[in-house]
Order: structure tokens, then C-alpha cells, then sequence
């Protein structure tokens, strides 16, 4: 894999305000990377960066290993599609996607030929002839999907191109995108707030979080390693638990929490007297039928059941603290009732630690 | 941007300022002309004076002519507004197709030269027996300034919801307490722009009074008679005091839209 | 004002019996209203121009005298199409003036557009006849422009070239009318989504393509409605050419005024304007043609 596109130390503010504070990514070909934050993090700014509508405060932009901060934005081989589309209102559906290489001067014929080539590839080659304003919202993100791909660009830009679907086209348009990625070999960049558009589509995921990244990867490696609390809680629940080292052995460490003793399985760099916070996710925890070595001891408070399966809402015996225990078969969870007292175990190998951090 | 973008970018900004200026120096002179006195076509720095507008309570016919103005201009903005919000309420809410052909009657008068709209209504009037007056130039300006206003209500009508009228009737409003409570309120904005673009008009119009004003005159009128003979400092001094007027008008009805406008985006 | 509300309900519930004969009798009203005040005049000028005219007395019988009048008369067409071409001019000119003003408004002007765009409607609505005569002593022979131009030294004589012609019946009609051609053309590129102008660029046009394809064809209605306003209200002024044309002034409207004037020949007056009429209208429906099928 190569790297196609480079953002160095990119920061961006608007007078006072920091939009973007020092991120540095890389793409790679073919690849489908996703900018994953909530609204008003800064995320369309990176795209509208990289696309040349915005200029860095600071930071370099590369592309094949140039400098592209400066070039202007007719100049840049990527395009975008456009948060609600950006038709032209004034062109059919050919012209709208044949204009890019209508401007590049390209032969009249070669652009039909193109037009309807890629009409093919996005599934509406009958709609050559229509306005944008008679096409529905699915198919108005297929034009503007053509018209971006038609010019065989190094990078395609997403902006949030799914926002305005209802959650049904959503889910098509997903499935539709992934699968003309592929078909195209073209780099995605895709911007999202919604994480499991993101896990669904992406390749690696870059999660914003006050103007910074948190994290950078694989869908997997955030779900299963995450670097930070907020990002262990940012994809799915999990149940994070202040403890200190009281002991140290080869390969695992045992800590005290307000849950009692925990055996970790991770060969870790503390020292005993030392305190981390432990994350652990809900389908992690499991319901024991009597106590064994490595279990605890809690209260239920609530369950919640779920149809196939329930979750559980736990509470430590000696204080306050709650732990949350998903996807338990609905079968075992039946005979619960609040207040019941009973073993879990937790599947420490799994879990993670965390630099002392305050648990928020 | 491109330095040929730019450059276009400042060609145009200096062409508008010069717009702006051609716009207003006849404007700007008639002021100027009010207060100094010129001699063989010199400017007399030393003749600055209020003269005229304190002379101008004696100038009779002018002080006539205005009144008739205003007279005129808000007769024509109480038909104009009765009339165009009936229209535009009627517009709204009829599912007839007759409307599309009364909207089109409505226009034609702001669309047609207003030569044309003068005089048919002049050809009209006489074959009526009825004789000019000042209440036919109200006519006149009327079926004139109709079209805006009731494009003005119609546009305010399209925003609001129809669940509003329609919870007013289920909480048991009768016709006129739900016109009266509940889309008054609403729309009066765009009845207090709709009457203030009227006036602002009709003080004005010129080519539709030609033809329907009998003996009388209205301001506008007067000058064009006053005009043959050279426009005296008085004269200059009314011509100001309009201009003030309807500039502030203008303001007006900007201010009132600008503030509506963000009452509506919260 | 409240106080009256009672007294309003109590008399309209005494008139609840009548309602739904009210609410037709309205509509017939309103209905009436506008037909007999707009159309039966439109009407009644129309056949007029059927009619004659023996002295002061009009004959009402049909006639088609008048059309045949015009038709022979060479000086009628002649200036109907003199008058043509001069509201022509305007409208260029007012094109040329107006469209870059109202793009640099919408696109460069920022945050001052509203205000810069309110300072030319004022204009629009201040005394149509002062701006004419203003505009007379500005063009005259010891008037402002004669006078800046040999204070810079282009010319030694002060020119007649501005005044009593065709010229000044030009430039005063373009100072009166300019505005109208840039708030609808202001609206129009005004509503043009940013991004739209972004996706242009996005596919590679250059700022003069961006504009060619795409922001140009996208704000033509509103181009296109100024410039039929311009255009027919040019067509139709009689004050202005009279004022400021001289010999020049004789246009088609000048015609249409004089024979509801001093040659009191309504007939025949009617006849002209049914001409305008239909050259007016022609041009009205095509341009909603025109921008309807740019809005679909």
C-alpha cells in the first residue's frame, strides 16, 4: 500500500476559534477512510481542506509528496460530493455528470460514451434525460456520485453525503457506496457522524474529538484497542473501573476496585500502590452459576430485557458503582430480579487499561 | 482567487460605486439646488439659505398638490391592502382553477406599460359618465400597485402552516376570532410592508395620474406642469422634503423585513 | 381597540345565518372588482380602437380605420420601430451596467450587500419627474457633465451632444431605470447555493467557466425579468422623451399621449396603444415561458 495524500500538522481557525488543532493523517490507494466526529468538530473543514475550498492556518498538505496547500481548487485531482448534492439545476443528468470532462475539453462523443459508462456503474442509465429536481434524494446522491467518479480522480471526497437520507436509503446507499469503491479503486474520504456507517464502510477510521484526533484505525483496533476512555466509550458501552495495583505476578497484574480483587491479564508496566482505570465491555462479563476464583459479587439493580437477549444493570456491594452486562440470553436472565445477588466473572484478557485517567 | 478574478472583482466594485453615484447626484443637486442660489450656471457659495422651506407654507398650489398626494396615497393604500389580502387569502385557500386566471388579471396592470393601464381606465371612466377626480387616480394606483401587494400577503400566507388556522377552528374560534387572533397577528408585517410599498408608489406614479387626473393635481403632476417653466427654490425645497419621506419609507419597510427575517430563523 | 372586538362578534353572529351566502357573495364581488376595473377597461380600450372620430364626437361603429391608419401612415411604424430600438438600447446598456453590479453584490460584496443594494432602490422610488429634470440640467449645455469634462480637459467647448436627442432620452432612461434590472438580477444569483458554485469548481472550472456554465444560465430568470421591465417600461415612457429628447422625443408613447392630448383622437390613440398592447404582452408571455422552463 502507498500513500497518496499527506496532511502534516494541519491547524485551521477562524479568528478566535480553533477549528482543527496539529492533525496529521495519511491516505493510502484505494483505501476507505472515514473522519468520524459529531457535528460542529471540524470534520467537512478537513474535507473542504483537502479539496481546496478552505487554506490551512498552518500544516502542509501533500499530495504524491508536493505540497498542494497553494494550488487552486480546479487544479487538484480529487472532487467531492457535495453534502446535499450541488446539482446544477440548469443541466440534465448527462450534462451534470459529463461536465467535468466537458470543461477538461474532452470529445463530445468520448463524453457520452463516459457519461453512460458511469451511469451504468451507479444504476441509472434511464435517467439520462432528467433534471436533478425530478430525481429523489437517493438518486440526486447517484448523479452527484457519477459526476465525482466520471473524472477518475486519486481521491473522492465525501461530505456527510448520507445525512439527508431517510435511515432505509441510508442503509442502500451504504452497501452501494462500499461496493463501487471497490469496483473503482478510487480513495475514499467519507465524512460521518454516524459510527456504524463508519465500522460498516471504512477501512480505518480517524475519530475526531475537540478539533483533534483521538484515534486513528482499523474498525476493529478502535473497538478492541482503544487509546483513550472517550474513545472506549465512543463505539458501543463499556464499563470503565478505577483501580490500584496490589500485586504484581509474570504476566498479569492484580488490582483492587470497588468491585473487589481483579486478576488482569496483561503483562503491564506498574508498579504495586500505582492506580489505572480499567475498561471492559458489557459482553464481557459473564454470569457464573456459583463463585470461583477470579469472580465477584454483585447486585442487580435492573434488567433489561431485549427480546432474544437482555442486558444487565449491576451495582458493586459495597458502594455505588455500577457495571453494565450485555447480551445475556434472555433464557438466563429470566429467573433474575432485582436485588438478586450474583457471581460474574470478567473476561480480563480482553479488557484494557488505560493511563490513570478520571473516569467521567 | 486568481489575480484575474481579483481583478474583475475591483473593475466591478468601482463600477458599482459609480452607479451609486450617477443614481443619486440628480438627487444629491435638487438638494444642493434648495439651499444655494446659482447664477449663469455659477454656483453663489455665499447664498446659503432655509428660505425656501420656511417660504413654501405660502406656496398655495404645491402645499395642495401635496396633500392631494397623500390623500390619494392613502386611500390607494387602504384599497390596495383590503383588496390584496382578500385576493391573496382567496388564492391560498380556493382549490379553483379560476384563481391562476384572476392572479394573471392582477398582474396585468404591473406587467403592461402603465400608458396602456392609464388609458384604458381614462376610456373607461368616460364611457361610465364618470368625471376625473382625484378618486380616479385612486383607482388608477390602485389596480397599479394591486399586483405587488397581493404578491407581498400571498408570500407571508404560503409560510405559515396550515395546521394554524386550523387548530384555531378546533379550539373553537369562530371565523372572524380566528382572522382576528390568530392570522392577523401573523401577517402583519406583510400588510404594514404591503401599505408602506403602496403609499411610497403612489406618491409617486406619474404616467397612470396623467391620464385619470381631472382638475385637480397631485405632486407629481404639479412638477411636470412647474417644470416647463424652471423649478423655483421652493420647489426644491418640496422635492427634498419628499425625498425624505420616501427614503425614510424605504427604510422603513427594509428595517421591518430585515427584523421579520430574523425573527423567523431564531 | 379591543373593546370593539365584542361588539364586531355580536354583529357578525346575528349575520352566522347568512354565512355561507356571505362567502359566495364575496367571491362574486372580488371577482366583479377586478373584472370590471381591469378587464372591461382593457375591453373597452381594445374597441375603441374600432371606433372613429368626427370632431370631438366619437362614433361608436366598427371600423377598422385606425389599423389602416397605421399601417399607411409611414411615420407610425417608422417610429414604432425607432421606439423599438431605443427601448432596446436602454435595456443593453441597463444589462451592462446592471449585471456586473448586481453579481459583485452577490458574490463579493459580503456582509454590505443588503445595505449597498438598498441604496440603489431608493432611487427607484424617489420623484420620477425631479431625476428627469435633474437629469436635464445635469446633461445641458452649462450642466455638471459638460462641466466636469472641461474641468479635466477633454473637451474646450461644452458639447450639445447630451441634451435634446436621442442620447439624453438614453441616459436619463437608464438612471431611472437601472435598479430594476439589478434587484431581480441580484435575487437570482443571490440564491445560488455556495456549494454549487463550489461543485463547479470542484470538477475543474476556471473561475470564467464556473461562470459561463453555471452561475450565469442559473441567475438568467432574474436577468430576464429586469430586462423585460426595463425593456416595457422603456417602450411605453412618454414624460421622459419629451423632456430631455427635443425633436427627438417623438416616440411611440409621445404618439399614443398626444392623441389623448391636444390631437384628441382617442380612437386612434387606442388603436397605437393596442399595438403596444400586443407587443407587450407577446413579449410578457414568452419570458414566462422562457422562465418557467428554466425553473423545471
Amino acid at each position: 500500500m502507498s500513500e497518496i495524500l499527506e496532511l502534516k500538522n494541519i491547524s485551521k481557525s477562524y479568528g478566535e476559534t480553533k477549528v482543527l488543532d496539529n492533525i496529521s493523517f495519511k491516505i493510502n490507494n484505494n483505501e476507505f477512510f472515514t473522519i468520524l466526529g459529531s457535528s460542529g468538530s471540524g470534520k467537512s473543514t478537513i474535507i473542504r481542506m483537502i479539496g481546496g475550498f478552505v487554506k490551512p492556518t498552518s500544516g502542509q498538505i501533500f499530495y504524491e509528496n508536493n505540497i498542494i496547500n497553494e494550488q487552486p481548487i480546479f487544479k487538484r485531482p480529487f472532487n467531492t460530493v457535495f453534502q446535499d448534492y450541488a446539482l446544477f439545476p440548469n443541466m440534465n443528468v448527462s450534462n451534470n455528470v459529463g461536465f467535468g470532462l466537458k470543461i477538461k475539453n474532452v470529445n463530445i462523443l468520448k463524453i457520452k460514451e463516459k457519461v453512460q459508462e458511469v451511469l451504468q456503474i451507479v444504476g441509472l442509465e434511464n435517467f439520462s434525460d432528467r433534471m436533478p429536481q425530478e430525481l429523489s434524494g437517493g438518486q440526486q446522491q447517484r448523479v452527484a456520485l457519477a459526476r465525482a467518479i466520471i473524472c477518475e480522480p486519486k481521491v473522492i471526497l465525501l461530505d456527510e453525503p448520507l445525512g439527508a437520507l431517510d435511515a432505509e436509503l441510508r442503509k442502500q446507499m451504504q452497501l452501494f457506496l462500499k461496493e463501487i469503491q471497490k469496483k473503482i479503486k478510487i480513495s475514499f474520504i467519507f465524512i460521518t457522524h454516524d459510527q456504524e456507517e463508519a465500522i460498516f464502510l471504512s477501512d480505518r477510521i480517524a475519530v475526531l474529538n475537540n478539533h483533534k484526533f483521538e484515534q486513528i484505525g482499523s474498525p476493529k483496533d478502535l473497538y478492541y484497542s482503544p487509546k483513550t476512555t472517550y474513545m472506549a466509550k465512543f463505539f458501543g458501552e463499556c464499563n470503565l473501573i478505577a483501580c490500584k495495583v496490589v500485586d504484581k505476578k509474570m504476566d498479569s497484574i492484580v488490582v483492587e476496585s470497588e468491585f473487589g480483587q481483579l486478576l488482569i491479564n496483561h503483562s503491564i508496566d506498574k508498579s504495586i500502590g500505582d492506580s489505572l482505570t480499567f475498561g471492559i465491555r458489557p459482553e464481557e462479563i459473564k454470569i457464573l452459576d456459583q463463585s470461583s476464583s477470579n469472580s465477584i459479587e454483585v447486585i442487580i439493580k435492573d434488567v433489561e430485557f431485549r427480546g432474544s437477549t437482555s442486558n444487565l444493570n449491576v451495582k458493586s456491594q459495597h458502594s455505588e458503582k455500577y457495571l453494565k452486562i450485555q447480551n445475556i440470553s434472555s433464557n438466563i436472565s429470566q429467573p433474575f430480579q432485582q436485588d438478586d445477588v450474583i457471581n460474574v466473572e470478567l473476561n480480563t484478557g480482553v479488557g484494557t487499561i488505560f493511563k490513570d485517567e478520571t473516569i467521567s | 482567487m486568481t489575480k484575474l478574478e481579483n481583478y474583475t472583482k475591483y473593475v466591478m466594485a468601482i463600477l458599482t460605486g459609480l452607479i451609486v453615484a450617477a443614481l443619486y447626484t440628480p438627487i444629491f443637486l435638487t438638494i444642493f439646488y434648495s439651499f444655494y442660489k446659482t447664477r449663469k450656471g455659477k454656483v453663489d457659495w455665499t447664498s446659503f439659505s432655509y428660505e425656501p422651506y420656511t417660504k413654501l407654507i405660502f406656496e398655495k398650489q404645491i402645499l395642495e398638490s401635496l396633500m392631494n398626494s397623500i390623500y390619494v396615497g392613502v386611500v390607494t393604500v387602504i384599497c390596495s391592502v383590503v383588496i390584496g389580502f382578500y385576493f391573496a387569502n382567496y388564492y391560498h385557500t380556493s382549490k379553483s382553477k379560476m384563481k391562476e386566471f384572476l392572479q394573471f388579471i392582477i398582474f396585468l396592470p404591473f406587467l403592461l406599460p402603465p400608458i396602456i393601464t392609464g388609458l384604458s381606465l381614462l376610456i373607461f371612466f368616460r364611457e361610465i359618465n364618470l368625471p376625473r377626480s382625484l378618486n380616479t387616480v385612486v383607482i388608477g394606483h390602485t389596480i397599479f400597485v394591486l399586483a405587488i401587494v397581493f404578491k407581498i400577503i400571498l408570500n407571508k400566507l404560503e409560510t405559515l402552516k396550515p395546521s394554524l388556522m386550523e387548530s384555531a377552528y378546533d379550539l373553537g374560534a369562530s371565523k372572524f376570532q380566528a382572522f382576528w387572533y390568530v392570522l392577523l397577528p401573523n401577517i402583519k408585517l406583510s400588510l404594514i410592508i404591503a401599505g408602506l410599498l403602496a403609499f411610497t408608489i403612489s406618491l409617486d406614479e406619474t404616467l397612470i395620474t396623467l391620464f385619470l387626473i381631472g382638475n385637480d393635481t397631485t405632486w407629481p403632476i404639479k412638477l411636470w406642469a412647474k417644470m416647463r417653466v424652471g423649478f423655483s427654490k421652493q420647489v426644491n425645497a418640496s422635492v427634498t422634503l419628499i425625498l425624505i419621506l420616501t427614503s425614510f419609507l424605504v427604510l422603513l419597510i427594509a428595517s421591518i423585513i430585515s427584523r421579520s427575517e430574523k425573527k423567523i430563523t431564531y | 381597540m379591543w373593546n370593539l372586538i365584542p361588539v364586531l362578534e355580536q354583529y357578525l353572529k346575528m349575520r352566522q345565518l347568512v354565512n355561507y351566502f356571505r362567502t359566495s357573495i364575496w367571491t362574486l364581488i372580488s371577482f366583479v372588482l377586478v373584472i370590471s376595473l381591469i378587464l372591461i377597461p382593457l375591453g373597452s380600450f381594445l374597441s375603441y380602437s374600432f371606433f372613429t372620430v368626427d370632431g370631438t364626437d366619437i362614433i361608436h361603429e366598427f371600423s377598422l380605420f385606425n389599423y389602416q391608419e397605421f399601417l399607411t401612415g409611414e411615420i407610425y411604424i417608422k417610429t414604432f420601430i425607432r421606439t423599438i430600438l431605443l427601448a432596446l438600447t436602454v435595456m443593453f446598456i441597463c444589462i451592462l451596467l446592471g449585471y456586473p453590479v448586481a453579481y459583485f453584490l452577490a458574490r463579493y460584496a459580503g456582509k454590505y450587500k443588503y445595505s449597498i443594494l438598498l441604496m440603489l432602490i431608493i432611487p427607484l422610488f424617489m420623484s420620477y419627474i425631479i431625476k428627469i429634470y435633474m437629469m436635464r440640467s445635469i446633461l445641458g449645455f452649462s450642466g455638471l457633465i459638460n462641466k466636469v469634462l472641461k474641468m479635466l480637459g477633454v473637451i474646450e467647448k461644452p458639447l450639445e451632444f447630451f441634451l435634446w436627442n436621442q442620447n439624453a432620452v438614453i441616459i436619463t432612461l437608464v438612471v431611472i431605470l437601472l435598479p430594476l434590472i439589478i434587484i431581480p438580477t441580484f435575487t437570482s444569483l443571490e440564491k445560488i447555493p455556495k456549494n454549487i458554485i463550489e461543485a463547479s469548481f470542484d470538477l475543474g472550472c476556471k473561475p470564467f467557466q464556473a461562470f459561463r456554465y453555471v452561475i450565469f444560465p442559473i441567475g438568467l430568470p432574474g436577468l430576464i425579468v429586469g430586462s423585460i421591465f426595463v425593456f416595457i417600461l422603456a417602450l411605453g415612457d412618454f414624460v421622459t422623451p419629451q423632456l430631455v429628447g427635443g425633436t427627438s422625443g417623438f416616440t411611440y408613447g409621445k404618439i399614443i399621449y398626444s392623441n389623448f392630448g391636444m390631437a384628441f383622437n382617442w380612437p386612434f390613440g387606442a388603436a397605437l396603444a393596442s399595438i403596444l398592447l400586443i407587443v407587450s404582452v407577446i413579449i410578457i408571455l414568452f419570458t414566462n415561458r422562457l422562465t418557467e422552463k428554466s425553473k423545471t
